[in-house]
């Protein structure tokens, strides 16, 4: 079909031409007819060329004091309503405040003389001239107020390095810039640090290089003899760094050092809570360096005691500062929820940690610890809660991680349990009981290869955990392998060495290697430390009865009796105990004794006839003893012989149809 | 049929880590960058790049030149500079043509612009050696692939490629630009600078991956154990396991050699901590079936053999330091383990150390001591239980001929070396000989004959790397060498000590040896010395040895020679009167060796005049060893002798007798025989004691210390003197055996009896030797006063 418009193909090819032309023109390739290329284009024709059709009126210049106002109001909206995408927008224009503005220009957008939107020239869109002939003081201080709260902004949205950058423009005016901009880099070299690990995150190696940069700054804060300044936080950053670097007695020295200097900082408290040595130490400190701390110092010990497996204390100490006032707080209530855990009281621990989660029903800290009570206390209902609960508000956090392999650890998935331990342990790696609670999951699927393994990797990565020692020595000890087990349990006794059960644990080995001596110290030091299973005594008499030491096996069974003979689910283990008392002491002659647990013996059904049985044995003898003696007053009397066929036969008599019950 | 649906299970890659993403591969300078570069192009000459193929692949001529140039390159292990790099690469390009410096210069150019990337690949056709279908029909090529193939998949160089791949993909990012950056520096600036960060960081040469680390455990462990002075020093060695821990976690060997280490450096806690660290990694490694890999897709497999292993090692550790109870339950429960498993292999060696533990239990000294006393309860079942593994070793041994290695049944393990296997069995019936020895039983009236036989003479000499064929030789021949001296036999000792000393060579594949085998041998010869009295050459000896087993290397060689200086300066002293000397020397042995500080302690406790604490030192020690019993009889008899107790001399002498009639020491009838004699002397009974002593003339040669023949020989006189004979024969025996001053209280013994006989009422009376006897004596008695105790010998 021809076109009306273009009749021959020269017409056709020419319009052609300009079709495409005009196209150009309209896409802004080319300049309009007796236009240059690079001549300002008007609204119109720019609008023409787009297409979009709208309001380019001009308009006039920016009112420096409005557009400060206008500025400051949006950063105090947006830091209070905690929207740091638009605080970090507002506050890096406002870091690039121009110096006009920064003055309190006078031609402002209302002034009278000026109509805003009237012909102004096209040249009034221009940006403001940046480098004024001379800026006055105060508006550098101004520009220096923004470029710090800038910084700190880029501090919270975590760019380290970039907001290092504009610090260093401030902090020689002022204090808190030049802390925040080592502050800052500490920060930023403590990511990159963390970048570099992930990168190789199967191999975890630390790479012990030289001249790192934590060692770098630290010697440039050396330099600039930043820990005498008088601002203490200084010192304190310096502490941080020593730790980065492993230098561990210098950064006790100076978390030490801060603390005497302002005992607030609890940071420094806290730094100090896991360098500290010893209790003794800690304890020292308090006391003599005259810290004037109101209540710090306590929550302090609270850590310490905590740390060196001193759970009773630590709750004691912790059980003071609520009784001094400081009550319903989470973090104390968690704690002594935790020691509790430690100390093996579930049951406290557990309620401890329900009244925390009904005041802050999210708050996540130590709740690993709440999963592992109730994991031993085979609550499953509860457990499935708490995992749900914390599964659907942190399903990223490695508490969370830890509840819910707890869970399917309770309900025997053992795959599903590791599966979420893992997970855990990508989240957080330095974790050692993590690594144990994995080595448990694979003793129950009896790997015991890969358990062991996760053991090691838990003693790797903290020796001082008993835990991972106990669960090697565990596994040896079921594969039947006590002496080799014995290292192992040792080890954990170290760690731990007020721990009973694993007192008990090393007695048993001791047993099997017949390390007799061995053995009972064990028994007898769990027993002194409180027996939490409660199966001390009973190792430590069974041991005496084991190698024939009867008379000491009595006396152990004794106390045994005292301590549990109303416990009941030690029953067993009492009628045992009273039975072989009884027998004991008939043997050895003890008749009083030996009544007083036959009377016993009539208390269960099980050792019922033997006590029967004892009590005419005994009766028996007695009467025996009584005609002898009566037998041999008339011999004194009347002198006459008594065959000793007749005395050795009173003597076999014994009563009818029963055994003697033999240990 | 609905598919058979499987449960993945736990993958034990993931929650441990994949184990090869911990192996280190060859650490990436620019100079492996270049060589990588160099063969890529000299492949490229040899196949041809993307669809162009190569005129002219290389022959096997010049693929040799090629190849011998790259090898040269690779095992290098310094930096190779830019400059002759490219001298090199001119070098090759003159042998094989083909452009190939142009176009590796090329290539590398390109690099040094940063025209392109860093890209350590080859193409498909490197490993499959194969042109695309239409490239063949096109060129028209015959099917011999071989011509094509560069390299083949199994060659060192096709590892080594592999290695430095598997290492350039786990390089991270900011590893990848430092590479870059440092390649630059190389190319444009002609510099080298190591690399200081990350997995290629610039480590010793030797442990700078993970397949060099292992070489050098390896090399450093038979080292330590064969010839510790040729080994690094202990605290180098710590530190570059230090450096193997941190950056190849893969080589958990690492804690293995820690451990040995730590043996050497006696610190036995540190020794079972590093041991059982290695053990309990290893429970998981590299699975060793690539079918189950490829179906599973899982490299991680359990190892279990950990378990049965460690206790043996552990036990050996407790078995150095004197631990043997806790030794024989380790190895006890070694055994029930490997039986458990069926693992034959480990049940002989564990069988095996529970052998050695009973069999060492004196530490450095071979002979039985008294049993631990909490074991006394078990004595009605030790037997049993010893002779159940006494027959399962029979057992096993008779269905293992060491003739007919491919008949062993019960072997379980696919890999076991027949000559570990072979070794076990020479050393199992080796331990039954030497049970043997220590009893005094050379010649067992029994099939242990056969054991001594076989122990002693038969073994079987291999030609293994491993070098326990030699090892258990040199044992065998140090063993000897002790049994000798225990029969008195001290010439052939020396020769016995002297050859395998001289045998000791090195060679390519060997060190010289300096185990505790040479050194038995090397203290072997030095009391075959002090028999004959050469008491200089031992001395010399002793320093030599002192030098070559100084303690702070190699302690449990070191005992051995702290044991032979006491004795032999001990002796010394003792024969020139110095007794305060020889307090000393004796001080030295109460832990090492607690019998021979027995006997030398209440012989000078005797000699000075403490008769009484020196026979209850003798009667209070509690001796389980024949000889030792037998020792120790007749110290008491000459004891009784020297101060005229002959009753008791008696009685002791009889039973000394007892044991020496059921044993086959060559030498304890003389020795007791003499005893005899000497006592039946002092009791003025010439007659009897000439008898006596007559018989044993021949024996005295052969079975003689000088000391002992000196003894003989001047009893012999006064025999004979006694009897109104004349003793200057053996008088002149005497003497000629105490020259050099060795015993100067003896040779005023001859001088006093030469004095009797040239008295005008004696003999021979002569009034010039008279005079010249009694000055000598007086000469001597200036110079070494004293009496001579040799009654009490």
């Amino acid at each position: 079909m021809t076109d009306r418009n273009f009749s021959t193909p020269i017409d056709r090819s020419l319009n052609r031409l300009t079709l495409i032309q005009q196209a150009a023109q309209r896409s802004g390739a080319l300049p309009a007819a007796g236009q240059l290329r690079y001549s300002k284009l008007s609204p119109f024709d720019v609008s023409q060329m787009s297409g979009v059709s709208i309001s380019m009126v001009e308009r006039g210049k920016i009112n420096g004091h409005e557009y400060l106002r206008e500025l400051e109001w949006l950063q105090k909206e947006t830091s209070n309503r905690c929207f740091l995408d638009a605080e970090l927008w507002t506050n890096e224009i406002l870091a690039y405040l121009p110096n006009d503005w920064c003055n309190g220009s006078d031609s402002g957008l209302w002034n009278s003389g000026v109509k805003p939107f009237l012909n102004d020239s096209y040249s009034s869109i221009s940006s403001p001239t940046s480098s004024a002939a001379h800026v006055p003081e105060h508006a550098t201080k101004l520009k220096s107020k923004y470029t710090s709260k800038f910084a700190r902004t880029l501090i919270k949205n975590k760019e380290f390095r970039r907001a290092s950058t504009f610090l260093e423009k401030t902090m020689k005016e002022n204090v808190e810039d030049l802390f925040l901009y080592y502050r800052v880099l500490f920060l930023a070299y403590y990511q990159e640090h963390l970048e570099n690990d992930c990168e190789g995150i199967e191999r975890k190696t630390s790479f012990a290089e030289e001249n790192s940069p934590f060692s770098l700054l630290l010697q440039k804060m050396v330099n600039e003899k930043l820990r005498e300044h008088e601002d203490v936080w200084f010192e304190y950053l310096m502490g941080l760094l020593e730790v980065q670097l492993g230098l561990k007695v210098e950064a006790e020295k100076s978390f030490r050092s801060v603390i005497v200097r302002d005992p607030r900082i609890w940071p420094a408290w806290e730094g100090l809570s896991l360098l500290i040595s010893d209790i003794e130490d800690a304890d020292n400190f308090i006391l003599n360096s005259e810290i004037k701390s109101l209540w710090m110092s306590d929550w302090f010990m609270v850590l310490v005691l905590q740390r060196f497996q001193q759970h009773s204390m630590a709750i004691q100490k912790a059980e003071q500062l609520v009784t001094r006032g400081m009550t319903g707080i989470p973090m104390i209530i968690t704690k002594i929820a935790a020691c509790s855990n430690a100390r093996h009281d579930h049951e406290q621990a557990i309620s401890n940690f329900m009244d925390v989660r009904k005041m802050d029903p999210y708050r996540l800290q130590d709740l690993h610890l709440l999963s592992d009570s109730l994991y031993i206390r085979s609550d499953q209902v509860q457990l499935s809660n708490l995992a749900m609960d914390v599964y659907k508000s942190h399903k990223f956090r490695w508490e969370t991680c830890c509840v819910v392999a707890n869970y399917h650890s309770l309900r025997r998935d053992s795959e599903h349990a590791i599966k979420f331990f893992q997970r855990a342990l990508r989240l957080n790696p330095g974790f050692a009981a993590l690594w144990v609670l994995i080595g448990h999951e694979f003793m129950e699927m009896k790997n015991n290869a890969a358990a062991c393994v996760s053991y090691r990797r838990a003693i790797e990565i903290d020796p001082a955990d008993h835990r991972g020692w106990y669960g090697l020595g565990q596994m040896y000890d079921i594969m039947r392998m006590p002496a080799y087990a014995l290292y192992y349990y040792q080890e954990s006794q170290k760690c731990k060495p007020h721990d009973s059960r694993l007192l008990v644990a090393l007695g048993e080995v001791y047993t099997k290697l017949n390390r007799v001596e061995d053995a009972e110290k064990c028994f007898t030091g769990a027993y002194l430390f409180g027996d939490v299973e409660g199966n001390a005594l009973w190792n430590l008499a069974k041991l005496h009865e084991k190698f024939e030491n009867h008379n000491q096996a009595a006396q152990v069974f004794e106390v045994f009796l005292v301590v549990y003979e109303l416990v009941t689910s030690a029953e067993e283990k009492v009628i045992y105990s009273v039975a072989f008392l009884a027998n004991h002491y008939f043997k050895t002659g003890n008749f009083e004794k030996a009544s007083e647990f036959a009377t016993k013996c009539l208390a269960y059904d099980t050792i019922c006839q033997e006590g029967n049985r004892l009590f005419r044995a005994i009766s028996n003898i007695q009467q025996r003893e009584s005609e002898l003696a009566a037998r041999e007053k008339q011999h004194e009397g009347s002198r006459s012989p008594v065959s000793a066929a007749e005395e050795q036969g009173a003597d076999d008599e014994m009563s009818e149809g029963e055994d003697e019950l033999s240990f | 049929m609905p598919p058979h649906k499987i449960r993945a299970g736990i993958n034990l890659d993931t929650i441990f880590g994949n184990p090869l993403v911990n192996v280190t591969g060859e650490p990436i300078t620019p100079t492996k960058i270049a060589i990588f570069y160099l063969i890529r192009t000299l492949f490229q000459s040899h196949f041809g790049i993307g669809a162009v193929p190569s005129l002219k692949p290389f022959d096997k001529y010049e693929k040799t030149k090629a190849f011998s140039v790259l090898y040269s390159l690779i095992l290098r292990d310094a930096e190779v500079s830019y400059e002759d790099f490219r001298i090199i690469a001119r070098m090759l390009n003159d042998e094989l043509d083909r452009s190939v410096y142009y176009h590796f210069t090329c290539s590398v150019e390109r690099l040094a612009n940063g025209e392109e990337q860093l890209e350590m690949l080859f193409e498909d056709s490197f490993y499959t050696a194969k042109r695309p279908t239409h490239e063949n029909v096109l060129k028209r090529e015959t099917k011999e692939m071989d011509m094509l193939t560069f390299m083949s998949s199994t060659s060192f160089m096709y590892v080594w490629i592999k290695r430095v791949m598997i290492q350039y993909t786990r390089t991270s990012q900011e590893g990848i630009f430092t590479l870059t950056r440092n390649f630059h520096e190389w190319i444009n600036k002609e510099k080298i600078s190591p690399i200081q960060h990350g997995i290629n960081v610039k480590l010793p040469f030797d442990i700078d991956c993970s397949v060099r680390a292992r070489q050098w455990i390896g090399e450093q462990l038979r080292l330590i154990q064969f010839c510790p002075s040729r080994a690094m020093p202990y605290s180098e060695i710590m530190n570059w396991c230090n450096i193997i821990r941190r950056r190849h976690r893969d080589v958990s060997e690492v804690n293995l050699m820690e451990a040995i280490v730590q043996i050497q450096l006696q610190d036995p806690p540190s020794a079972v901590d590093s041991l059982k660290e290695f053990f309990d990694l290893s429970m998981l490694h590299l699975t060793e079936s690539a079918n189950a890999a490829l179906n599973t897709l899982k490299l991680i497999a359990s190892n279990p053999g950990a378990m049965r292993y460690g206790p043996i090692l552990q036990g050996r550790i407790c078995r150095i330091f004197g631990d043997r109870i806790s030794a024989h339950t380790l190895f006890t429960e070694s055994i029930q383990q490997s039986q458990v498993n069926v693992d034959d292999m480990c049940n002989r060696i564990a069988n095996i150390e529970l052998t050695i533990n009973e069999v060492f239990m004196a530490g450095p000294i071979l002979m039985r001591v008294v049993c631990d006393p909490s074991k006394k309860d078990d004595n009605e079942n030790s037997d049993n239980s010893k002779n159940e593994v006494r027959t399962l070793q029979d057992t096993i041994h008779a269905a293992a001929d060491i003739n007919m290695p491919t008949c062993r049944t019960l072997q379980k393990s696919v890999k076991e070396d027949y000559e570990l296997h072979a070794y076990l069995v020479s050393l199992s019936k080796f331990m039954l000989c030497i049970e043997d020895l220590m009893d005094g039983k050379y010649f067992r009236f029994n099939s242990t004959a056969d054991y001594v036989a076989v122990g002693l003479h038969r073994l079987r000499l291999m030609s293994d790397a491993q070098s326990k064929g030699r090892v258990v030789e040199d044992f065998a021949g140090a063993i000897m060498t002790s049994a000798l001296i225990q029969s008195g036999m001290y010439n052939q000792a020396r020769r016995a000590s002297e050859e395998l000393l001289v045998n000791n060579n090195e060679t390519k594949s060997c060190p010289k040896f300096e185990t505790e085998n040479q050194v038995v041998a090397g203290v072997n010869f030095v009391y075959s010395l002090a028999s004959i009295g050469d008491y200089d050459t031992a001395f010399d000896t002793l320093s030599s040895l002192k030098l070559v087993f100084p303690e702070d290397v190699n302690w449990l060689c070191s005992r051995h020679i702290t044991i032979c200086s006491n004795i032999i300066n001990f002796e010394k002293d003792f024969l020139l009167n110095q007794y305060s000397a020889c307090f000393d020397h004796v001080q030295a042995l109460s832990s090492l060796a607690p019998l021979e500080f027995v006997l030398r302690k209440s012989l000078l406790l005797a000699v000075t005049g403490k008769l009484s604490e020196a026979v209850l030192l003798l009667k209070e020690y509690k001796c389980e060893d024949v000889r030792g019993m037998m020792r120790i009889h007749m110290q008491l008899a000459t004891i009784g002798t020297a101060y005229g107790r002959y009753d008791a001399s008696e009685y002791h002498l009889e039973e000394a007798g007892k044991i020496a009639i059921n044993t086959h020491f060559q030498d304890a009838n003389f020795l007791v025989t003499r005893r005899i004699g000497s006592m039946l002397l002092t009791r003025c009974m010439p007659e009897e004691a000439y008898q006596i002593l007559a018989s044993l003339i021949d024996r005295v040669e052969s079975f003689g210390t000088y000391i002992e023949k000196a003894i003989y020989y001047v009893s012999m006189a006064r025999c004979l003197r006694m009897q109104g004979e004349d003793p200057r024969d053996f008088l002149r025996k005497c003497k000629l055996q105490i020259l050099n001053n060795r015993w100067p209280a003896m040779e005023k013994l001859i001088l006093t009896e030469l004095t009797i006989l040239h008295h005008s009422r004696g003999m021979f009376p002569d009034e010039n030797r008279m005079t010249w006897a009694t000055e000598q004596f007086s000469k001597l008695e200036a110079d070494f006063p004293g009496t001579c105790t040799w009654l009490f010998v």
